[in-house]
């Protein structure tokens, strides 16, 4: 990353001072580079925890950035996202274990359900101009407390790999296409529309916008993406629990990896999961049950600390400091 | 249908109605007056159970002696996560008020696993299932000691509001921030005594409920769930709401209980929740607009 920012902003000194040929092409083709990087650290990387990890980077990045669409553009905080990941997940999985469907159906089924899911809450809560959408209570419906099985049996349209590395490229695919979806949203008509009512709704209405209609595009979209990683990550961990899936604990954590980043950036949420991911790992590495409590509590104070003292997250802090260290870079997330 | 089960689910639903109320309380006080949801409230719950559970333990003293020492201790707490926490998230964006909070939360949950571990403790008390009777109806006596409580703690902090000096205050900074500190009241000073309030509001509701509960890190979270939907149905900063629409969630809870499923109440206090953000988003005493910005 500092590699990259460094690059920046030796190329904000201006193209006719950059003495460096190969530092141009670098830039130029940095986002190549940056995907030929994901491709083979899994294959670099041969141990099969620290792959592992680096899947568990990949889907938490994708879900933080999920969050981010309707978190960090649109200003909505919802603190319900794990509702639709455990939709995803439990909709695959039972279609598959009790009915046989494969889960290419049961992502899909999932999909669509989630999206009915927030469609509804959207109309229900966003009516409401307050700020946070309370989602909290959705964990309530899904109560029971059973845990469900995928049985192993490998096959693609099972969707079910011995090898992790397979996983490893699907759930770095879905950050991808997280990323690229953010990216994309960042130019679209409906992103200036988010940015325009996250900053002041009235203000945004006054102007045109279809305030209603672009908050439900975004949790939609938010909820389709949530409920994707749900699905494939019970397809993946072939056991799902619903203590987990549908924690108000995994809620927090999908906004905390996107508020830890940088809300309303596309890299944000990737930074935030790659920096959040491993010392969570690490902390219940370290001790056996007794401390199972203590990463979160560890989350619970990062978030604090991040929320207080570096409010744009830690990604567009550092990089505003590394800016005025470096002159002017390119590195400009959407001001909030 | 018989008259008297009929009797007995509502003295029932008026005593679990009284303590939601009672936990409701400090929390839309806080909303009402800062604007702050304090998604640690909880938590703070839980902290107070412990407290008390502690006391007990360590003391051999009857529960209700504690009530006074844990009030006190939650006071201070407050007071110290105003200070640290909570005076720096004033007037800041969204997303440092719910955030901050939400960490607190997850922060002190999680220490109470790591320091209490998360095994079920319970208080023996004489009060956690004994009770009396009036012509046939049972009343459990920790549930009416607390019920008790919760309303002449209400009661008294409306008067607390309504005529004292720093009740006055605290009324003059709900109604326009601006004005009242060109009148000479100090903000900072109405915030904290609102949050030190608050928290201690819920100190009363954890020890009165610790003998009659079994406790655990995350016990707050069921209560508060409750709490919410309370405060969302009595208008968000509304008192006499909160009061109200404890009684009424006590009620649902208890004939929900009853007639259809008791695993299903907390279905039901999601159904509530959404009617009323769908029909009346002010909430039952609330004003129009004050989910947004806290008016009363």
């Amino acid at each position: 990353m500092s590699e990259r920012l460094q690059n920046k902003a030796q190329l904000a000194d201006g193209p006719g001072r950059l003495t460096s040929r190969t530092g141009n092409l670098l830039h130029r083709y940095r986002g190549l580079l940056a995907i030929a990087g994901l491709l083979i650290l899994p294959i670099v990387v041969n141990q099969p925890y620290y792959r592992e990890i680096i899947g568990l980077i990949f889907l938490w990045s994708a879900m933080a950035g999920a969050w981010n669409i309707v978190g960090g553009y649109a200003g909505k905080f919802s603190l319900g996202h794990a509702a639709f990941f455990g939709v995803g997940a439990y909709t695959s999985a039972v279609l598959y274990t009790r009915l046989g469907v494969s889960p290419w159906i049961g992502i899909l089924a999932g999909m669509v359900i989630s999206v009915l899911l927030a469609l509804f809450i959207g109309v229900v809560t966003l009516r409401l101009k307050g700020k946070f959408i309370a989602l909290v209570y959705l964990r309530s419906i899904t109560g029971g407390s059973e845990g469900l099985s995928i049985p192993f049996k490998p096959g693609l349209l099972n969707l079910t790999f011995s090898s992790k590395l397979v996983w490893v490229y699907i759930f770095c695919g879905l950050m991808l296409s997280v990323y690229g979806i953010s990216r994309w949203l960042e130019r679209s008509k409906l992103g200036y529309e988010l940015i325009a009512l996250r900053e002041d709704e009235d203000a945004a209405e006054a102007l045109g916008v279809n305030t209603l209609w672009a908050k439900l595009a975004s949790i939609s979209l938010s909820a389709a993406l949530t409920s994707l990683g749900g699905s494939l990550f019970a397809q993946y961990f072939a056991w799902l629990e619903p203590n987990f899936c549908l924690s108000l604990g995994l809620s927090i954590q999908f906004a905390l990896f996107a508020i830890i980043g940088g809300m309303g950036t596309a890299i944000g949420p990737i930074l935030g999961a790659a920096l959040i991911t491993p010392l969570q790992i690490f902390l219940r590495a370290f001790g056996g049950t007794a401390t199972s409590g203590l990463s979160m509590a560890v989350y619970g104070l990062i978030l604090i600390l991040v929320v207080l003292f570096m409010p744009k997250g830690i990604v567009v802090e550092v990089g505003d400091r590394l800016r005025q260290m470096f002159g002017r870079g390119r590195f400009r997330p959407i001001p909030s | 249908m018989n008259k008297i089960i009929l009797i007995q689910l509502l003295v029932s639903s008026l005593l679990i109605g009284g303590v939601y109320a009672l936990i409701s309380i400090g929390l839309t006080l806080i909303f009402g007056v800062m604007r702050i949801v304090n998604f640690a409230h909880g938590e703070f719950l839980m902290l107070a159970m412990f407290a008390c559970y502690w006391m007990v333990e360590l003391t051999g003293l009857s529960p209700y002696v504690t009530v006074p020492f844990v009030v006190l201790l939650l006071f201070l707490f407050g007071v110290i996560i105003y200070v640290l926490i909570i005076r720096r998230t004033v007037g800041s964006p969204m997303v440092v008020q719910i955030f901050a909070t939400v960490g607190l939360s997850l922060f002190m949950e999680n220490m109470a696993l790591v320091l209490w571990s998360g095994d079920y403790r319970t208080i023996g008390s004489f009060a956690s299932s004994a009770g009396f009777s009036v012509a046939g109806i049972q009343v459990n006596y920790a549930l009416f000691i607390a019920f008790l409580v919760a309303i002449t703690v209400s009661l008294l902090l409306f008067a607390f509001v309504a005529w004292t000096y720093p009740g006055k205050a605290i009324r003059a900074t709900v109604q326009d921030r601006t004005a009242a500190q060109l009148m000479g009241i100090n903000i900072d000073k109405v915030f904290l005594l609102t949050f030190a309030i608050g928290s201690g509001l819920v100190g009363i509701a954890g020890a009165l409920l610790a003998p009659s509960y079994a406790i655990f890190p995350t016990v707050g979270t069921n209560f508060v769930l409750a709490a919410f939907v309370v405060v969302v149905l009595g208008g968000m900063g509304s008192m006499t709401g909160a009061l109200i629409g404890g009684l009424l969630i006590g009620l649902i809870e208890t004939f929900s209980g009853f007639f259809i499923a008791p695993e299903l109440k907390q279905a039901f206090y999601f159904i509530v929740f959404i009617l009323v953000l769908v029909f009346r988003p002010a909430g039952l005493m609330g004003q129009r607009g004050a989910e947004e910005i806290g008016l009363k």
